[in-house]
């Protein structure tokens, strides 16, 4: 049931389109043009002395899927609303199947990515390996908050509103096209640990360090842990009002 | 004699605020046996879609118990979770699967599905492009072949065409008489619950009132409706159904009469007016169905015509020869905009025949059941 509802989206979302499948090859290339430019020529961040592109390229991965199954997730209770009202079937899998429908356009950027890494770095093939915990924990997170969201906006619709400037908020202070010492050489030594409650800053440290073989930060891990909080917690919200979502929405 | 679903004490109790509360259904018992049919009749806002909706568990009870002995499936709107951009056969497989068919049952229905809905030349078009009633009739089939030991289903006669809700209704009996399914059957429509249903629980504010035989509660519910809506004025009838882009205000007698008295063969003339939103339609279709007290079905009066633009549209329907036997009759007014229905309204206008010959009015009120005359000469036969 969970591919069923994915497959819906994924037919839908690529229905009457020009491009199709374009969208997932430009967009983030196009975010990756607008970050060299930005980062690289005009501000020239350092970036743990990996290719620029290739650094980049690596966080928008992450990121892209992130944002996507977050975004996508937090609104799908109130955009089938017609549907909760009439049929029933396990709530969460409305949530839930929106990770699979990312997983079209993370292949994509994927691939994408790989030719640049490849082209680009000196990349560690093993390291590669490290992709799919790793993204298993963006999952993790982006689900425990989307969870979190799409149950809480069945009452407070603003979240809606909130999310896109979260998102916004959230990629600045990610290190996606900049190195994460730029933030944590600012940062007294107690509140090191404070960047990595942000999943995503420790995940994609942990990815490149793997990846071209670079040091990473012990607390690092904590990201990855937070993701798994915030998925059992979204889990254990997400079933407490379940049964008042037809009622409410 | 096994029953299929119990439901004791039952009660929906919504917050409104301010320590104010509202029940929606209070204290239900009821109870459907194995292969039977039970039909839920009451007013809009009785209860009865919260009841369906408590029990295919898409909102949950403040209190009570409900047993479901078997799966349980419910049609509650015909086309939900259709999805208009995937053609008919993507549709049949999701919507089977999210109504809780595996893809295996899926498969093996298919060509019945198909087949019921009459749709095999257009299954690999998107549903978006499909006639409304074809969209129903497919929608309709894939509920129809669920096979769960309860079914559940929701006024979902209200579309579709007369032959196509001819053979819901032998589907569903079907059902229940050769696969011992039981079915919670909800319509307006009386005499579908007369032919399908065994049993009928009439619902008024949250609450089961009466509970027996079909035509029995039916008639009682009947006298209570007539009496009801009688004396309202249609422009203030706020229980309509539709999209609300037009709304019929007006249904009067013209020119001839006053009063609502009729003489059998006299001639009827109503006016029929209705008001239109600023929304944007090019034809618009006026249907008067003509019903006896008993809420048989008679006849139907229509007529399109392409929208003049005006906010009001007023239209005259001259019925030369009124050949009704003597009782009480109404019309029920459907009003569709580019074949979709912008407004219902049950019960909109009441009239009475009489006939000059007394004695044909006693045979017309001891039946209560009053038809119509047709024309017949008799002449003897040579042996």
């Amino acid at each position: 049931m969970l591919y069923n509802f994915a497959y819906r989206d994924y037919r839908a979302r690529y229905a009457q389109t020009l491009l199709g499948y374009g969208w997932a090859i430009i967009q983030p290339i196009m975010a990756a043009a607008v970050l060299f430019f930005l980062f690289h020529n005009l501000l020239k961040v350092e970036t743990q002395g990996v290719a620029f592109l290739s650094f980049t390229f690596s966080g928008l991965l992450f990121w892209n899927y992130f944002a996507f199954v977050l975004s996508q997730s937090s609104a799908s209770l109130i955009s089938a609303q017609s549907m909760l009202q009439k049929i029933y079937f396990p709530r969460i899998i409305l949530p839930l199947s929106k990770g699979l429908l990312g997983l079209v356009e993370l292949s994509i950027t994927l691939v994408i990515f790989l030719f640049i890494a490849f082209a680009d770095a000196q990349v560690e093939s093993l390291g590669l390996l490290s992709f799919i915990p790793l993204i298993i924990s963006v999952l993790a997170a982006a689900w425990g908050l989307g969870l979190w969201l799409s149950a809480l906006s069945i009452r407070y619709r603003d979240l809606q509103q909130a999310l896109p400037f979260l998102l916004q908020m959230l990629f600045f202070i990610s290190p996606i096209a900049y190195s994460p010492a730029l933030v944590q050489e600012r940062l007294p030594e107690s509140m090191q640990a404070l960047y990595y409650l942000n999943p995503i800053s420790g995940i994609l440290e942990l990815f490149r360090a793997a990846l071209f073989n670079l040091e990473y930060h012990p607390q690092a891990w904590l990201s990855i842990l937070v993701a798994f909080l915030l998925f059992i917690s979204g889990w254990w919200y997400f079933h407490r009002v379940e049964r008042k979502i037809a009622d409410l929405i | 004699m096994t029953n299929a679903l119990e439901i004791k004490g039952l009660s929906k109790e919504y917050k409104l605020g301010k320590g104010k509360s509202f029940f929606a259904l209070k204290e239900i018992d009821l109870s459907l046996e194995k292969g039977k049919v039970l039909g839920l009749i009451g007013h809009n806002g009785a209860g009865k879609s919260t009841l369906l909706k408590i029990l295919s568990r898409i909102t949950y009870p403040s209190s009570g118990e409900i047993d479901v002995y078997g799966k349980l499936s419910s049609l509650l709107e015909v086309g939900t979770g259709f999805h208009p951009e995937l053609s008919g056969r993507e549709n049949i497989y999701l919507n089977g699967s999210i109504l809780g068919m595996t893809k295996s049952e899926i498969k093996e229905r298919f060509a019945d599905i198909v087949a019921f809905a009459g749709v095999e030349e257009f299954l690999d078009l998107p549903v978006k492009r499909y006639s409304s009633g074809m969209y129903v009739r497919l929608a309709f089939a894939v509920a129809a072949h669920l096979d769960a030991e309860v079914l559940l289903i929701d006024e979902v006669l209200a579309v579709g065409d007369a032959e196509f809700q001819k053979r819901c209704l032998q589907r569903m009996d079907s059902l229940s008489k050769e696969k011992e399914r039981s079915i919670v059957f909800v319509s307006h429509n009386m005499s579908a619950i007369v032919k399908l249903c065994d049993e009928v629980a009439w619902l008024e504010k949250g609450q089961i009132i009466a509970r027996g035989a079909p035509q029995e509660i039916i008639d009682q519910y009947l006298a209570k409706t007539a009496e009801l809506n009688r004396d309202i004025p249609v422009h203030l009838r706020d229980d309509r159904e539709g999209d609300g882009r037009a709304k019929i205000v007006d249904i009067s007698i013209a020119k001839n009469k006053i009063g609502q008295f009729f003489t059998s063969g006299s001639r009827l003339n109503l006016a029929v007016k209705f008001e239109l939103s600023n929304a944007k339609a090019q034809n618009f279709k006026l249907e008067l169905h003509l019903f006896n007290s008993r809420g048989n079905y008679l006849s139907t009066f229509s007529h399109s015509a392409h929208l003049s633009g005006l906010k009001h549209e007023s239209w005259l329907c001259e019925v030369k020869d009124l050949n009704l036997m003597p009782g009480d009759f109404f019309f029920n007014a459907h009003l569709y905009l580019d074949g979709q229905r912008a407004d219902f309204v049950g019960r909109a206008f009441y009239f009475k025949v009489i006939d000059e010959k007394s004695e044909d009015n006693e045979i017309a009120i001891s039946r209560q059941n009053p038809g119509i005359y047709l024309l017949n000469t008799w002449t003897t036969l040579k042996p």
